[in-house]
């Protein structure tokens, strides 16, 4: 396989990412794969430069270009300069390439964290717990659990405008809702609420948004 | 002529509106303009501190009505709540629109002059950007030669840094008259005159500063 075949292949594999419903496992063969890649260029380029390294070559930019503190003039050998260039690029590419495939899914993951959809759960089929928890890896459920409270931390900033909310424009300020499954008493603003399995209620829709989301009541009609 | 005395003609006739109904209006362009914009814009901080206030005073109102117990007042609290939903709504779709841009340009938005950034939300960057590199580094970088690891680097002809579309077209509505604008075609420049009323479909770029400055809305 020639140099950057791999990373392409995980590019696709990203560009799929965001038309799917639920994120697909991760691509831990593929990402190996380049990040051996990049450690073999790497070490091509060091053993490619070693002869042309002399005295005070050690120090680095902060963009990291060791080749050109070193004493190499690519006019001198355009082959090897093509060489080390080819690998430089690819390098880069191969690390845009990761980022980009890594982005993607966060991307996926903070989605459906802002619309409030559980990770463990997909929103069809609520009673059973699919294979997306099993799809994150260790390091994204970290991530994710750290992404929520940072969002409710934020949300808790704004305390009257509900910024975690439903971001679809308001019709009316009362729903009547019939709920699914058995919540018990829930405290509103003005009072509290008994919403026993199958009852059919007219409240507030600021004080059942979060019920609706998570699938516990539904919507049967709104008021007016 | 003609123009200074419609001009004239419209500084007079033009009532006195109140500057809670102004800060609505000027809420609501905001919040038009942020989500058509490719880019993040200003934090117009004395505004949002404004309205914030006024919705929790106004929300303070609601209760002590409400607990009045009052009958001939639920027409009137159910109008009140109503609006008070949306004033919420706009300012949770404003300030979401904003969020969504940060995330998708982390080091871009944290390089923009301070004014373009609440405190709030550079602290929000900050931290979600640290959570992301941190995530970044075990999954893969940390593989990577030491030179390759910064996430800002746009060195070396790929730039890691992802950065807004400048040029993508806008659709805007001119609200005065503000001079020419230059527009790049494929034969060459021509120069549009920007006036009051006019809709244009425009590069970003090109309307950036009038935008910025209020002389143009996004619609």
């Amino acid at each position: 396989m020639s140099l950057g075949d791999t990373s392409q292949k995980l590019i696709e594999s990203a560009a799929r990412i965001s038309s799917l419903p639920t994120l697909p496992p991760y691509a831990t063969t593929l990402v190996r794969a380049i990040t051996r890649e990049s450690r073999d260029l790497e070490r091509d380029i060091q053993s490619l430069l070693s002869p042309y390294r002399s005295q005070s070559s050690q120090s680095q930019t902060p963009g990291g270009d060791t080749q050109f503190k070193s004493s190499f003039n690519p006019a001198d050998d355009p082959a090897l300069a093509t060489t080390l260039m080819v690998n430089h690029v690819t390098l880069r590419r191969n690390k845009r390439c990761l980022l980009a495939y890594h982005r993607t899914r966060i991307a996926h993951l903070e989605k459906s964290l802002w619309s409030g959809l559980p990770l463990t759960q997909s929103s069809s089929a609520p009673s059973n717990p699919s294979s997306q928890e099993s799809n994150l890896t260790p390091s994204e459920s970290l991530l994710a659990s750290s992404l929520s409270s940072l969002y409710s931390q934020l949300g808790a900033q704004y305390p009257d405008i509900d910024l975690l909310g439903s971001i679809t424009p308001p019709r009316e300020v009362y729903v009547e809702i019939r709920v699914l499954r058995e919540v018990g008493e829930v405290q509103t603003e003005y009072g509290s609420l008994v919403l026993g399995k199958n009852s059919v209620h007219f409240v507030r829709l600021s004080d059942v948004e979060g019920l609706i989301r998570g699938g516990v009541v539904e919507v049967v009609g709104e008021g007016g | 002529m003609d123009t200074d005395i419609s001009d004239i003609l419209a500084s007079v006739s033009s009532p006195t509106v109140h500057p809670h109904t102004l800060d609505l209006q000027a809420l609501t362009r905001a919040w038009v303009n942020e989500r058509s914009a490719p880019e993040l814009l200003p934090y117009p901080a004395d505004l949002i501190a404004r309205v914030s206030g006024r919705l929790s005073a106004q929300i303070l109102k609601i209760e002590s009505l409400t607990s009045t117990n009052n009958p001939g007042l639920k027409s009137t609290l159910v109008i009140y709540q109503t609006e008070l939903e949306r004033v919420k709504f706009l300012l949770r779709s404003y300030l979401r629109a904003r969020i969504a841009k940060i995330d998708a340009y982390p080091h871009h938005s944290l390089a923009l002059p301070a004014s373009h950034l609440s405190p709030l939300e550079k602290q929000y960057t900050t931290h979600h950007q640290s959570l992301l590199s941190t995530h970044y580094h075990t999954s893969f970088l940390s593989a990577f030669p030491a030179s390759l690891q910064r996430l800002d680097d746009t060195t070396g002809g790929v730039s890691m840094v992802d950065r807004p579309d400048e040029d993508t077209a806008v659709f805007c509505r001119v609200l005065r008259d503000c001079g020419g604008v230059d527009v790049q075609g494929t034969e060459g420049t021509a120069q549009v005159e920007l006036r009051r009323g006019d809709i244009w479909v425009l590069r970003w770029r090109d309307v950036r500063g009038r935008v910025e400055e209020g002389s143009v809305e996004m619609i």
